[in-house]
């Protein structure tokens, strides 16, 4: 859907369009002009007609060129030159074909037309109103200086009247409409805005949800499980969620950010070592000692990752092995990281008792929000295989940073 | 962003890129149409000695009556985008028109330049511009200029003045090629500015969103503390002071857990039409607006921005236009297309209501596939699909 044009365009841009239409039209004449002149000069050789044929020139020039960069002054030299072509063009004719000059021929009609359907060079309908009724007015005084050169009678054109009213009635229409009915408009570009930033907000609340899920439910259910005192080491973990909770950013807001402005990045190989390391972090707070995670692939394809993206595939990682530590009964797990093309993905692999894709009961949340939901906040995705009895893969992959568009490359 | 593709250039039409414009150009289009259906009759008792074959005039003026009422009908504000088959039909009624005219004269035609048909054919050519693409009028002019021009070096042996036969094609052929030419030239310079402006229009809006999202982030971040704030933080906070864990504690974890999960997951399922509704009745607070979307397979949230534009547009217009009451939107896909039934409850009477929404049911018809507009006791209805 187009947003259509705005109130303070659309006036410019239609008069634009009007000037041009017109420019096309006059073009036409000129060239219909010359093809008549041609045709008689082929038809009758003893006649010279070229003179007539070098009239038409400097008006195609100067149409050109308000065309190409409409001018008052190209404008006025058209109109000026242009009447001076009509009434050369006229006696050549009159002389050269030894026929009474008419000032309603049809040739000097259209010569006439080509001079009223200067349309214009501004925004403003009026002032095209203006210019095509000097074009009018100059090009009958042009006629008329050659019918009085001549000695031959005037006759009312009624083309050419017409043709001038026609056109001055179409702006009028067009100056009218253009005054009302796009009062739409701009409630379409306030909704796009919002829309836009409702994406933005979704985005966010997307994350917020994962994130309350892997914290706050997370602890919620270990306490829930505890029959006597806090182990220390839940007690670490609860207290680091909660600093999380209300002492940090929740969210790492740089979707431009190459990997190389990471903070405390200084070169590509520092770089990989680094998000590698917080990488293996994140994997040790999910595995919270209970599951022993063996990463391997090639570590260096995080780098091709911008910081929002790299914070929430390690988080989505890390949820994984949550998973893995709280489902899958088993003590091992395995993390490979490999690219491709404007990609990364993860492979996050147990050999534990899997489970019944169908018989999930925690609603949309769970796998749903912490890791797929995650991933399509950064426009990646994650596939999940598995089957009660043959453990659990975990496929994430997500869309690397494209430093020739500076940014991410998503869908 | 996540737009809808961008339109074929082939069928770039004013009246899709910019609805209003080509709302705005409907009185020419009907004025033209007057014109048209006035010129031959009016040409005919001027110069009814030219008339030969008089059944032929009368085929002539039925081809012109036909195509008369292709461009009323499918340029009607009810009616949906002028389909390619149909215009195609239109154009060679104009043909039509123009042979059977040049027979209908035939051996008695002395001045071509005030023959009343290629003025017509021009006349159509410029009254169809808001709703056909540039390059398909500059076909159909050079198709009639070129069938004018024959038909014109045809008839030059009937002709009073000794002219050239390329003289005569010129002449016969004129009013379509410049009428057509400039109509195409028109067409083509609105649409490429048009086009131009919402490609800058859509980015500017994209990066004022990229602009607001740390803003965004961290609201996300405050409202969801202030929630944790009032029983998970300081629950938390005791627990961790305290040695064991008793069965009041764990109580309250369950407790804590399912209202929180509860929260989270009315959240994830609330659709995107339901969120809009919601967003936009909260701007309002001064105003009981009740606002129900009915959109099962969150079909809104999976449709393209523009699209999602239009409706939150629509939406925000009857609240603030027509003081809606109450707001009923009702998402489907019947035929894998996009079908959107919105209600609205108004104290207005109806016709002002729709009044109101004049340029907004413009726009609605200019960027869907079909959409209608009637009245319920108290309830204006819009109904619209999506797709071409």
């Amino acid at each position: 859907m187009p947003l259509g044009l705005p109130p303070h365009l659309a006036t410019r841009t239609t008069s634009t369009a009007v000037a041009r239409a017109g420019h096309a039209a006059a073009a036409v004449c000129l060239a219909a002009v010359g093809l008549i002149v041609i045709s008689i000069q082929a038809h009758l050789p003893q006649a010279i007609m070229w003179p007539a044929i070098v009239v038409l020139i400097p008006m195609v020039v100067l149409l050109v060129l308000l065309e190409r960069s409409p001018s008052s002054f190209i404008a006025l030299s058209y109109l000026v030159i242009g009447g001076l072509c009509v009434t050369w063009y006229s006696l050549i004719a009159s002389t050269q074909l030894d026929t009474p000059m008419a000032n309603d021929d049809f040739s000097i009609v259209l010569l006439k037309l080509a001079l009223i359907l200067v349309i214009g060079v501004g925004p403003s309908f009026g002032a095209s109103m203006l210019w095509s009724t000097a074009g009018y007015v100059i090009g009958e005084l042009a006629s008329l200086v050659a019918l009085v050169w001549l000695q031959a009678p005037w006759h009312f054109d009624l083309v050419a009247f017409v043709t001038w009213f026609t056109v001055i009635g179409l702006l009028a229409v067009l100056r009218a409409d253009r005054l009302t009915g796009r009062d739409s408009q701009s409630e379409i570009y306030r909704a796009a805005r919002d829309e836009m930033l409702a994406d933005v907000r979704r985005v966010f609340e997307q994350r917020a949800i994962a994130l309350l899920h892997d914290t706050v439910l997370n602890q919620l259910a270990v306490i829930t499980s505890t029959t006597n005192s806090l182990s220390p080491a839940i007690r670490a973990g609860i207290s680091a969620d909660l600093a999380t909770i209300v002492g940090q950013e929740w969210f790492v807001v740089d979707p431009f950010a190459a990997a190389t402005d990471e903070p405390g990045h200084e070169s590509a190989a520092g770089g990989q070592v680094n998000r590698a390391a917080r990488l293996r972090a994140v994997i040790d707070d999910a595995a919270a000692g209970a599951v022993r995670v063996d990463l391997s692939g090639d570590a260096a394809v995080l780098d091709a990752l911008d910081a929002e993206s790299f914070d929430e595939l390690s988080r989505a990682i890390g949820q994984c092995i949550a998973n893995v530590r709280r489902h899958a009964d088993i003590d091992s797990a395995d993390v490979i990281l490999g690219g491709a093309f404007r990609e990364v993905s993860a492979m996050v692999i147990d050999g534990g008792r899997g489970f019944a894709l169908d018989d999930r009961t925690d609603g949309r949340l769970g796998v749903g929000t912490s890791i797929v939901g995650r991933l399509e906040t950064i426009g990646g995705s994650a596939t999940v295989w598995t089957q009660p009895g043959k453990g659990t893969s975990v496929l994430l992959r997500v869309p690397a940073y494209d430093a020739t568009l500076g940014q991410s490359v998503r869908p | 962003m996540n737009l809808d593709p961008p339109i074929p250039s082939s069928e770039v039409t004013l009246e899709r890129l910019d609805p209003l414009s080509a709302a705005a150009a409907r009185p020419i289009t009907r004025g033209a149409a007057l014109l048209a259906l006035a010129l031959p009759p009016l040409a005919l008792v001027a110069s009814a000695h030219e008339i030969t074959q008089p059944v032929w005039i009368l085929v002539s003026y039925a081809a012109l009556v036909a195509a008369v009422w292709l461009l009323l009908d499918r340029s009607r504000a009810s009616h949906p985008l002028w389909r390619p088959a149909s215009a195609q039909l239109f154009q060679v009624l104009l043909m039509v028109m123009l042979i059977t005219s040049t027979v209908a004269t035939v051996g008695a035609n002395d001045r071509l330049r005030d023959d009343w048909a290629p003025l017509i054919v021009g006349v159509m050519l410029v009254a169809s511009t808001p709703y056909r693409p540039a390059r398909e009028i500059v076909f159909w002019t050079g198709v009639h200029t070129l069938l004018c021009a024959v038909l014109g070096i045809v008839q030059s042996p009937f002709a009073t003045s000794e002219l050239p036969a390329l003289a005569y094609a010129v002449t016969g052929s004129f009013s379509v090629a410049v009428m057509g030419f400039a109509a195409a030239a028109y067409a083509r310079s609105l649409t490429s500015s048009t086009q131009l402006w919402q490609t800058r229009a859509w980015g500017a809006a994209a990066a004022a969103a990229v602009q607001q999202r740390s803003g965004v982030a961290r609201s996300v971040q405050q409202r969801r503390i202030s929630v944790l704030n009032r029983e998970f933080v300081p629950y938390l906070q005791r627990l961790l002071a305290t040695e064991a864990v008793s069965d009041n504690d764990r109580d309250e974890a369950r407790r804590l857990a399912r209202n929180i999960r509860a929260l989270l997951v009315a959240d994830v399922e609330r659709s995107w039409a339901q969120l809009m509704l919601d967003d936009l009745v909260g701007q309002h607070p001064q105003l009981n607006i009740t606002a129900f979307a009915d959109d099962p397979h969150d079909l809104g949230r999976h449709s393209v921005l523009e699209r999602r534009t239009l409706l939150r547009a629509l939406a925000a217009l009857s609240v603030e236009r027509l003081a809606a009451t109450d707001l009923e939107l009702h998402l489907s896909a019947p035929d894998g297309r996009l079908a959107v039934h919105w209600s609205v409850a108004t104290p207005r009477p109806i016709r002002d209501a729709q009044r109101e929404l004049r340029s907004m049911l413009e726009l609605i018809r200019g960027f869907t596939l079909s959409s209608s507009v009637r009245e319920k006791p108290g309830r204006l209805v819009i109904e619209f699909e999506y797709g071409y």
